[in-house]
């Protein structure tokens, strides 16, 4: 395999070497294109793109894979080789395995990653571009991924502001279906924690902002309702949780107003402040029934959560370890049915040649019990080193033993034959 | 009848401790597939123990209350039975352990300690209405003890919310509105229960003591524990007094049910002796 990602290549030229469905079916019909490559895969997100390929020969899976790039995206080998991370056997079948399990991320544990994986391997598949190799490796590979997620807390735990402010809330409302948040600011940051609440399953968002039809604008964007700033006190009233990211250089929320809209309510008034200078008087936390969580405090959870994500890896490479060693037992017996294979197929060719030359002139009752006698003797000859390799899957000695069998007998020239 | 009481004593306990093993792997977020298996037999363990203590009354000709480890069988049935209701209600199963756990710990010292014999009772505290009314009593009790404790859980997790430290009741337990929703609902359940203990111990009373205007303590208790609890669900309807101010009304009342039926039972005599 080789590919590219948010470690090896800065963003800029990642953008250019990303793999759309379309690109990725050419890359896929020019990688089978002369018959050195049997199948391959291309997996393309935004932080990074990877190409899987079962060559004849390492040299010549990564000279196709360089050319792809090269020639696709028309940027010079100069360019492309030096970012390009190489790697086969075990190491190729692990780095896939800790991609699909959110080991190798950006923000480790991201859900996403999984859902692209399983995507790359249907378009491969649907290229017929996948086969024996290729279908057990990504199966396999999905397989990890949930395996991970399920076995280890990596995916727990917000690792963005507006995501820890979510978890506050669901860790306070049950149903959000029939609640209402407001978003006071329409700025960069006022539109992110817009559509986090949104994408919470908030029953109702409320926008507002000083222009007001910059509220209106991301309501409709978002699917909310726009309100004017003058009737931030009425709003404040109806929300459950309010979030606000205004650049006012003095709190627009008092202690005072606050105390009065939190009285007499079931459930904590949720404010976030995600503003610097802080919109919300720092004083609304010593109110009973408030809670705020400004830009520090909601810092802390995701420094926290992060950290915990980390160790959490550490859990999942273990799981990854034994994983690449189960996928590597499974080529060894891959192996050494192919070898047995050749080895039978070789012999029941001698074996035919023999019985063509020495069955002229017989009858044909004498030329059926010459072809039990050589079918027997090859049976007998072969069920000793049959066995043999097979009691071998997963040794270490499995492919040296292999090795003497196919250079013995000549193997591998009658198979290029 | 005999053999099926001692086959279900030394069951419950094996019983309980699975579920119980099933509850903490919901709690801790593990096995979702096995817990959800596991704790839908719930209802099945709930029944069993009652046809227990049912078999043990019609088999022995008593209450299963005249001897401790009698009493803990039935307290843990109730446990189960305020527990399963609840979480029909709700669709909650991580704080299961923790009531689940009780009740497992009572099951097992009573099937440990248990005797399968019969116990000589005073033929007033026999016939159906008596029985109702310590039946639906203890239920009661045992149910104003579980809204306290999904009281003290809100409180734990909101204090963790409130300062700031996220941390394990945070990771663990479901969202503040659920407990308080659970809590209410809890105290709701175990008032009716207890006002229909009070109504029948009343009218048991005036059929069998001869005595009517005696003045027990332990009545005026249960009176004043009625009036705290019809204000606590007044309150909540009324001023919408749930969350923080439900969890602290029902630990006032949990409290005042433990000053009523433990400090009272050593300072005054009354004619509740027999519990």
């Amino acid at each position: 395999m080789a590919g590219q990602n948010y470690r090896s290549t800065p963003v800029d030229l990642r953008e250019q070497l990303a793999f759309d469905e379309e690109t990725t079916k050419l890359a896929i019909s020019s990688l089978l294109g002369n018959g050195e490559i049997s199948e391959c895969a291309v997996l393309s997100t935004c932080n990074r793109s990877e190409v899987y390929v079962v060559a004849e020969s390492v040299e010549s899976g990564l000279s196709r894979i360089r050319e792809t790039y090269t020639n696709l995206f028309q940027i010079p080998l100069a360019t492309i080789d030096p970012i390009l991370y190489k790697h086969q056997g075990s190491k190729a079948v692990h780095q896939l395995f800790a991609v699909a399990a959110g080991i190798d991320s950006m923000v480790i544990g991201e859900p996403q990653i999984l859902g692209q994986v399983k995507d790359a391997f249907a378009v491969a598949s649907q290229s017929k571009a996948t086969r024996l190799i290729l279908n057990r490796l990504f199966s396999q590979a999905i397989e990890v991924g949930k395996k991970v997620r399920t076995e280890t807390s990596i995916g727990s735990g917000a690792v963005s502001i507006p995501f820890a402010a979510v978890e506050i809330v669901k860790n306070i409302f049950d149903k959000l279906g029939n609640r209402s948040a407001l978003v006071v600011g329409a700025g960069e940051t006022g539109v992110l924690a817009a559509r986090h609440l949104k994408n919470a399953g908030f029953g109702s968002i409320v926008l507002t902002n000083r222009t007001f039809s910059k509220a209106a604008r991301l309501a409709e964007e978002i699917g909310g309702s726009a309100r004017r700033f003058e009737d931030l006190t009425e709003c404040l009233v109806a929300s459950d949780v309010v979030l606000c990211a205004t650049s006012s250089p003095e709190p627009i929320l008092k202690a005072a107003t606050i105390a009065e809209v939190a009285r007499d309510r079931k459930m904590p008034f949720f404010l976030v402040d995600l503003a610097v200078p802080r919109d919300i008087d720092p004083a609304v936390r010593k109110i009973s029934g408030a809670i705020l969580y400004d830009l520090d405090d909601l810092k802390v959870i995701v420094d926290r959560n992060q950290k915990q994500r980390i160790k959490e890896a550490e859990r999942g490479r273990s799981i990854l370890e034994e994983e690449v060693g189960r996928f590597g037992r499974w080529m060894d017996a891959l192996d050494s049915t192919l070898t047995i294979r050749l080895l039978r197929s070789k012999l029941e060719r001698i074996s035919g040649a023999e019985l063509e030359r020495h069955g002229k002139g017989l009858s044909p009752e004498e030329k059926k019990h010459l072809q039990r006698f050589a079918h027997g003797l090859l049976n007998k000859i072969l069920h000793t080193p049959t066995l043999r390799l097979k009691s071998m899957n997963g040794s270490s000695a499995s492919s040296e033993e292999q090795r003497i069998v196919k250079d013995l007998f000549a193997l591998e020239e009658e198979d290029g034959e | 009848m005999h053999q099926f009481i001692e086959v279900t004593n030394a069951a419950l306990p094996v019983l309980y401790g699975i579920l119980f093993a099933a509850y903490l792997s919901a709690f801790l977020g593990k096995g979702e597939v096995w817990v959800r298996r596991v704790t839908s037999f719930l209802p099945f363990l709930v029944v069993l123990h009652g046809a227990y203590l049912a078999g043990r009354t019609i088999h022995l000709g008593h209450i299963p209350l005249l001897s401790r480890s009698e009493a803990m069988s039935t307290v843990g049935f109730c446990l189960a039975v305020i527990y399963l209701i609840q979480e029909r209600q709700v669709r909650v199963r991580e704080v299961g352990v923790f009531v689940l756990g009780p009740a497992w710990a009572l099951q097992l010292f009573s099937s440990f300690h248990i005797q399968h014999i019969v116990l000589t009772q005073d033929p007033q505290f026999q016939g159906a209405l008596f029985r109702f009314h310590v039946f639906t009593s203890i239920l009661a009790y045992v149910g104003f003890a579980v809204a306290a404790f999904y009281g003290v859980l809100f409180l734990l997790l909101l204090r963790e919310i409130e300062s700031r430290r996220l941390g394990f009741m945070f990771s663990r337990l479901p969202a503040l509105e659920t407990l308080s929703r659970m809590n209410y609902r809890t105290v709701l359940l175990a008032f009716v229960l207890f006002t229909l203990g009070v109504i029948t111990g009343t009218v048991w009373a005036i059929r069998v003591l001869e005595d009517h205007s005696a003045v027990d303590p332990k009545m005026i208790g249960s009176v004043v524990i009625w009036l705290i609890y019809a204000s606590f669900l007044g309150l909540s309807a009324l001023r919408r007094w749930q969350g923080r101010s439900g969890a602290l009304l029902s630990l006032f009342g949990f409290a005042a049910v433990l000053t009523v039926f433990v400090a009272l039972n050593f300072l005054l005599p009354s004619f509740h002796d027999f519990l």
